[in-house]
């Protein structure tokens, strides 16, 4: 995973520019421009495909791995707060939905996948634990 | 960030379209249902309809478990009692309404402004479903919200760009910009009240982990150890809840809270069991948050209010309380709840114009390339139509089988379902079958005819009912004007659509 991992942003150059132009202006930004002109999508099939699966791959990362990272987020303060089952749920879950948004946003906006991977799942992994920690405290 | 605003607000746009259409036409939702209810406008207090729809319920589900009354107030003047049905018909609820001054015009059968309500949150699917979607695309929403705040860095600039007079898609990148900017903290709110409603709902595994949470085994002890105690038995007829009993209850609500916000909502449980009860609980007042309703419940056995044990509500309960009725919107006046009505139209013209540029955009460049990505084109295009003006001719339709449908008709309420959809479904297919520019401006001009005419409909059909005509008071006015308004802006978009050259505009963003 390299350079293809980068996301279409909108098109800087005007459509009517050849394929090479857009190389040459793809070497001389350092983000590359994506292949989601349909020039590219036929022109280069290979790496269409690859283009399509970094964006399922992210897509994937702000969904579910945003959907784990709220959930771990809410049993982790909810059992941090140590209150009643539904004040802990209703405390915890209004800052986890603003996380699960900043995580979307996260996973499209990080340079690479892996990258967005990590910076969702790395956390989400934290706050398991925290929350797999938390679940023997003792009642009080 | 531009890429992540245009999938995450493409990909559940039309669902978005939708709930915001029918969310906006729910702020109305008694006005909907009454005027979809010319019959029943006997003005009562609340505790003689309460007494009318309990001596109702007495006689046709007198061996129901669970009773709901739904008593008229300020806004609505209908009556309508749920029943549960015995465990053999899977404890489904069935409704009636009624005319709470115990007239003899029972309400014509009609889901009415519950209709436009429902929608906005099951999308008429089956029950989990349509929530969850609708959670997603709340969700999606806030997405697309975010990135297009990051899209759009001139904020304040774009404001007061409206480049109107420009052909091509300029003017509705504009629009766009600025319904998006006008109303933003409006649409966060919308969008984020939406999750927290539904908090359970989206994050059940989340609920399940905290349940063990601190439930000390001492509640439970206490909870179990009544039934240790042989209670002593019931007389059978008190444990159904007589009318005398009820009547104590009346008497006691009526005491304690007088005519101003008087009782809404009955919800009677546990009927024939020594745990009947019935709750009482308070219209709406001022205040934003949910939780601020009062309530009061009494014991079915003996009619008397019962001590009640309030839990202690935190932080976490106020603020989603807060959250649950910003988003209702039960608190706002009529001025307030206007504003809330063009916020909410201001969103659907926002998605519909996000969902027109989209294609405006793909057409230069299938334009230019001659190739390529046809089909995901025209997908998003009829989609659009279909959606855009499809939905609000549908509701137009909803509204005129209300008043085309005769009275007597067997399951009246579900042939008007039957007809928005029929009419959504012919929209779709039209959509699909028309060169796009045509299938435009048809439907435009379709759903100008069918808002513009209703009034005139309503008329006649009143006139068919001339006794209802007379009582014809601000909300027929109101409602009256609302159609016009609307039938004016779908005229006004097919005269632009029929003038302008092919290729200089697609669409008009629709304001329904």
């Amino acid at each position: 995973m390299g350079r293809f991992l980068s996301l279409p942003s909108p098109p800087v150059t005007p459509a009517s520019l050849t394929q090479s132009n857009r190389r040459l202006l793809r070497n001389i930004e350092s983000k590359p421009v994506p292949s989601s002109s349909p020039h590219q999508r036929h022109g280069a099939r290979r790496s269409s495909l690859h283009h399509r699966l970094v964006v399922a791959s992210r897509a994937l990362a702000a969904i579910l791995g945003g959907y784990g990272l709220a959930t771990a987020f809410t049993v982790a303060l909810g059992r941090l707060l140590d209150l009643p089952r539904d004040e802990a749920l209703n405390t915890s879950a209004m800052p986890a939905f603003l996380l699960y948004v900043a995580a979307a946003v996260w996973a499209f906006s990080a340079s690479t996948a892996t990258k967005a991977w990590l910076g969702i799942g790395l956390p989400a992994c934290a706050l398991a634990l925290l929350a797999w920690w938390l679940r023997s405290a003792p009642a009080t | 960030m531009t890429w992540l605003h245009t999938w995450s607000g493409l990909t559940l746009g039309w669902v978005l379209y939708a709930i915001f259409v029918t969310g906006t036409a729910a702020y109305f939702r008694p006005e909907i249902t009454r005027w979809m209810q010319p019959e029943s406008s006997g003005v009562v207090t609340p505790v003689d309809a309460a007494r009318f729809g309990l001596t109702h319920l007495h006689e046709i589900a007198p061996d129901s478990k669970r009773w709901l009354l739904i008593l008229p107030e300020e806004r609505s003047r209908g009556l309508t009692v749920y029943w549960q049905q015995p465990e053999k018909n899977r404890g489904r609820f069935q409704s009636k309404d009624l005319d709470p001054s115990g007239g003899t015009a029972t309400p014509r059968a009609t889901l009415g402004g519950e209709f436009f309500y429902r929608f906005h949150f099951q999308l008429m699917l089956p029950n989990p479903w349509g929530r969850y979607i609708a959670c997603l695309a709340a969700m999606f929403m806030l997405v697309a919200l975010v990135s297009g705040i990051v899209t759009h860095r001139r904020f304040f600039k774009d404001l007061f760009l409206l480049r109107l007079g420009r052909n091509g898609r300029r003017p509705w990148l504009d629009f766009h910009n600025v319904s998006a900017v006008l109303a933003l903290p409006f649409y966060l709110m919308m969008a984020y009240s939406a999750l927290v409603i539904f908090t359970p709902l989206v994050l059940p595994w989340a609920a399940k982990l905290l349940t063990p949470a601190k439930v000390a085994p001492v509640a439970l002890t206490a909870a179990v150890s009544p039934s240790a105690t042989p209670q002593p038995p019931v007389p059978i007829d008190a444990a159904w809840i007589t009318p005398d009993t009820f009547e104590r209850m009346l008497a006691h609500v009526e005491k304690t809270w007088g005519d101003h916000r008087s009782v809404r909502r009955i919800d009677v449980v546990n009927r024939g069991t020594p745990e009947a009860t019935a709750t009482f609980t308070r219209a709406s007042g001022s205040t934003v948050s949910i939780l601020d309703r009062d309530t009061i419940k009494f014991s079915g056995l003996t009619g008397l209010p019962l001590e009640e044990v309030i839990p202690t509500r935190g932080f976490g309960a106020h603020s989603r309380g807060f959250f649950y009725g910003f988003h209702l919107a039960h608190f706002a006046g009529p001025v307030l709840r206007w504003l809330f009505f063009l916020l909410g139209m201001m969103g659907a013209a926002m998605v519909g114009t996000g969902l027109v540029l989209w294609t405006l955009k793909r057409k230069d460049r299938l334009i230019q390339s001659g190739r390529g990505g046809r089909f995901g084109y025209g997908l998003v295009s009829r989609l659009n139509i279909a959606t855009i003006t499809g939905l609000p001719i549908a509701g137009a339709v909803f509204l005129w089988a209300n008043r085309v449908i005769p009275v007597a008709q067997v399951e009246r309420a579900e042939t008007e379902v039957t007809c928005f959809l029929i009419a959504w479904a012919v929209m779709a297919l039209h959509a699909c079958v028309r060169p796009a520019k045509q299938a435009w401006t048809e439907q435009f001009i379709a759903a100008a005819f069918a808002f513009g005419v209703l009034p005139l409909l309503d008329l006649l059909t009143a006139g068919r009912q001339f006794e209802t005509w007379p009582r014809a008071d601000g909300l027929y006015v109101g409602f009256t004007a609302t159609l016009l308004l609307l039938g004016g802006l779908f005229g006004y978009g097919a005269r632009k659509l029929a003038v302008r050259p092919a290729g200089a505009a697609e669409t008009k963003g629709a304001d329904a």
